[in-house]
């Protein structure tokens, strides 16, 4: 698989890096509850706007039960959204029915969070690859298959082939094994990776090796990255830009060095104080605590209210929109940056920020 | 090391107030004829009220560690020496691996806890959360009527930042975070001396962990117990930990204070495993990590177990088992403990970046 001559027909013929693949507009998510509770739904996902262009990563931070994995499934068609729109190359997308499910698939790849749940136990690798490239490239044999699984392995940096190609997935480490489950999503030639949490349970030692390796996927094959994780230190090390979610909709975004260096939403700034930073002095103070609002009947107003240090009334009657942040090319989520008359003062946030930098 | 003074143990280094006092502790995995040898001779002191973090890559034998102390092995895990003494708030000292099956069931609720690694999944999802504290309570005896029983539960759960009203809950109703401490309420249900947490944050996100880190550290300081905490995030031990202890491959290759370990590591595995995370603030840069992987515990290599990994490695590295001792540096770091050759004073040159020295008082 050559990387400079993608497969004739597949729109990656006409695209080159900072052209956009993958784009979402509104997209929702709303799962219907059952029981008791019929006829309410969890608002996972709500109004999420997303692009995702060849040759850069966005990551996907926020806490646990956010809807990052929920956005992750949606793009790839694992699971049908409620209301919005997916554009693949600029052609919205449905996903019903297994032809379309399979054309998309072969350039929307995910890579899971779970290196030992995601690969079959029984099958050796040389089978797991074998089968995913026939699945994408035709019937190969032979040679050809094994000039195609070698380069797959090559790629992922498990050389000398052969130390690996036999071996089950529980003779591998967990960085071994995530690294055969980003082959096996290699042999789509996909446009686009959706990887969530792909490092957060391996070993501290092999995370970094990972993240090194999709890096190189993004430089050399010029693939669309989505990075879900809830570690921002590792968004700022490895994505372009970064997505902030809070229950359910993105509350900040921008480049990945602004939003970790000057945050400008309240949230942003609790996940970064919240980092782990040998550097800092002792804390004296407790931070924020609360949880996110249920996610069944959110509450009118700004979702991140109730935690929020500068929230008036205005954030607990209103949902603020995604208003621009002086900067480049940054929004937030935050009534702080309306010119409302009402509005909240959040000069705060940016001022303790830069006290601690 | 000194030529006078053999090998010294933390033991000695730490004169203070012991509390648990690991000496020569060494376990097997296996019964057979070839059993794999994961910790030999190691020996770690914790202090009264102190937070000791152990940290290390997977399977460098934390977990074995702590519940070797305890007895608490699942099988084929197998002591095969040391003495683990206990010293309780009244002075008296036992040690662990010589107590009867009864004692010991006792010493273990009264005297320590335990929040195992992926805990939150182990609570019992058919049965309320209260109903699992009040069984905990009972179970050992502590309280005689049912409503204390109930108080007690109430009591800790809201120790936890968990509000009382939520005993009623099942665990699937509780988050992931929420879920994690219950499981540490449970722990403190029984105001245990010493509390070992093996990754008690690691599947959470940051906000929740340092909640949960926050009320750890408010407890400890409330309650006077010590705390052994597991992880393999050093950056997180530096803030919670008042002392580290880095394991490799079933050693301890380096125990330091917390912030002497992070702003000065001596141990070239220390060093790799402080810049195996992406800093959230100052310059942004390419990190490599460490190179390879620990060595197959049942094929260790003779002389230095990281030497394999090690960019410092000597010819004597390959050869020579360094011993855990205190450094060439040893009249300015007293309390540091170090187990590689670069240190004894006999290497010609000790690299710069392994010997950044303390700023003077
Ligand atoms: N199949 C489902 N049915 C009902 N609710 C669901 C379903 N899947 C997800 N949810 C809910 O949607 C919300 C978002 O979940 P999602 O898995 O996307 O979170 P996440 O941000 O990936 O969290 P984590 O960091 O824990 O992986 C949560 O409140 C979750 O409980
Ligand atoms: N039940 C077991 N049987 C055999 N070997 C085991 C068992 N549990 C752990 N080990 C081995 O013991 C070593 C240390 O494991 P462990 O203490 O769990 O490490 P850590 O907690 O640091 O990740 C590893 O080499 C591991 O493979
Ligand atoms: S809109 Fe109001 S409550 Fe929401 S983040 Fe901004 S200041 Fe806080
Ligand atoms: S003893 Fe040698 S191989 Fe081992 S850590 Fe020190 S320098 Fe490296
Ligand atoms: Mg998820
Ligand atoms: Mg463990």
């Amino acid at each position: 698989m050559p990387t400079d001559t993608p497969p004739a027909g597949s729109a990656a013929a006409v695209e080159t890096a900072g052209d956009v693949v993958l784009r979402a507009q509104g997209l929702t998510k709303h799962f219907p509850l059952r029981g008791l509770a019929r006829g309410k739904a969890v608002h996972a996902v709500d109004g999420v706007d997303l692009e995702l262009t060849r040759g850069s990563v966005v990551a996907l931070v926020g806490e646990s039960g956010s809807g990052k994995s929920t956005i992750a499934k949606l793009l790839s068609l694992l699971i049908h959204r409620t209301s919005g729109d997916i554009r693949l190359s600029d052609k919205s997308v449905d996903g019903r029915g297994r032809r379309a499910f399979r054309r998309h698939s072969k350039r929307v790849q995910m890579i899971f969070q779970d290196p030992f749940g995601s690969l079959n136990p029984i099958h050796t690798i040389r089978y797991t690859l074998t089968r995913s490239v026939r699945i994408h490239k035709g019937n190969l044999r032979g040679d050809k298959l094994e000039a195609a699984l070698e380069e797959l392995l090559a790629r992922v940096q498990l050389t000398p082939v052969d130390r690996y190609i036999d071996k089950f997935p529980h003779e591998l480490s967990g960085g071994q094994r995530q690294r055969v489950a980003i082959a096996r999503a290699l042999a789509a030639d996909p446009d686009v990776l959706l990887a969530d949490e792909p490092i957060s349970m391996l070993d501290v030692s092999i995370r970094l090796g990972i993240l090194n390796l999709l890096k190189t996927l993004r430089d050399d094959m010029h693939v669309a990255i989505l990075y879900i994780t809830h570690d921002i230190a590792s968004a700022r090390y490895f994505a372009d830009r970064t997505m902030v979610m809070y229950a359910g909709q993105i509350v900040e975004q921008g480049p990945s060095e602004d939003i970790t260096q000057t945050p400008a939403h309240p949230y942003t700034r609790l996940l970064i104080d919240s980092a782990p930073d040998p550097d800092a002095p002792a804390r004296t103070e407790r931070s924020t605590s609360g949880e996110a609002p249920s996610l069944v009947s959110p509450p009118p107003g700004c979702r991140f209210a109730a935690r929020c240090p500068f929230a008036n009334d205005l954030c607990r009657s209103e949902t603020p929109d995604l208003f621009n942040v002086p900067g480049d090319d940054r929004a937030a989520r935050c009534w702080g940056y309306s010119d409302r008359d009402n509005k909240p003062d959040v000069s705060g946030v940016a001022k303790s920020v830069k006290e601690t930098i | 090391m000194t030529t006078t003074a053999p090998a010294l143990t933390n033991a000695t280094l730490q004169a203070a107030d012991p509390i648990l006092e690991i000496k020569n502790l060494s376990v097997d995995y296996g019964f057979g004829d070839d059993p794999t040898h994961v910790l030999q001779d190691v020996s770690l002191t914790l202090n009264r009220g102190e937070v000791l973090g152990l940290a290390g890559e997977s399977g460098c034998g934390k977990s074995t560690l702590a519940y070797g102390a305890t007895r608490l092995l699942p099988p084929p895990g197998v002591i095969r020496g040391g003495e683990v003494i206990f010293t309780g708030r009244d002075g008296v000292k036992t040690d662990i691996l010589t107590l009867n099956d009864k004692d010991l069931r006792t010493a273990r609720w009264r005297d320590f806890a335990i929040v195992f690694q992926g805990a939150m999944n182990s609570l019992n999802p058919v049965h309320r959360v209260g109903t699992q504290l009040i069984d905990a309570i009972k179970a050992h005896g502590k309280t005689a009527t049912k409503q204390e029983a109930r108080d007690r539960a109430a009591y800790v759960l809201e120790m936890v930042g968990i509000n009382a009203d939520r005993l009623k809950a099942y665990p699937h109703q509780l988050s992931g975070g929420m879920r994690q401490r219950v499981m540490i309420a449970m722990a403190l249900v029984l105001e245990p001396e010493l509390l070992i947490m093996d990754e008690p944050t690691t599947a959470l996100d940051v906000v929740m962990q340092r909640q949960i880190l926050e009320e750890i550290t408010d407890l400890r300081d409330r309650l006077g117990f010590s705390v052994i905490f597991i992880t393999h995030d050093v950056s997180l031990l530096v803030e919670v930990a008042d002392r580290i202890a880095i394991m490799y491959a079933g050693e301890i290759v380096e125990a330091a204070d917390a912030k002497d370990a992070y702003l000065r590591p001596r141990h070239p595995y220390t060093r790799g495993l402080l810049n195996s995370f992406p800093p959230l603030r100052g310059p942004r840069r390419e990190l490599q990590g460490i190179p390879g992987s620990p060595p197959d515990m049942a094929k260790l290599p003779s002389g230095c177990r990281f030497a394999d990994r090690c960019p410092f490695v000597m010819d004597r590295c390959r050869t020579e088992d360094p011993a855990l001792s205190r450094t060439a540096l040893k009249m300015s770091e007293p309390e540091r403990l170090v187990a590689c050759h670069l240190h004894d004073g006999k290497a010609s040159e000790v690299p710069a970046e392994l010997a950044i020295q303390a700023p003077q008082k």
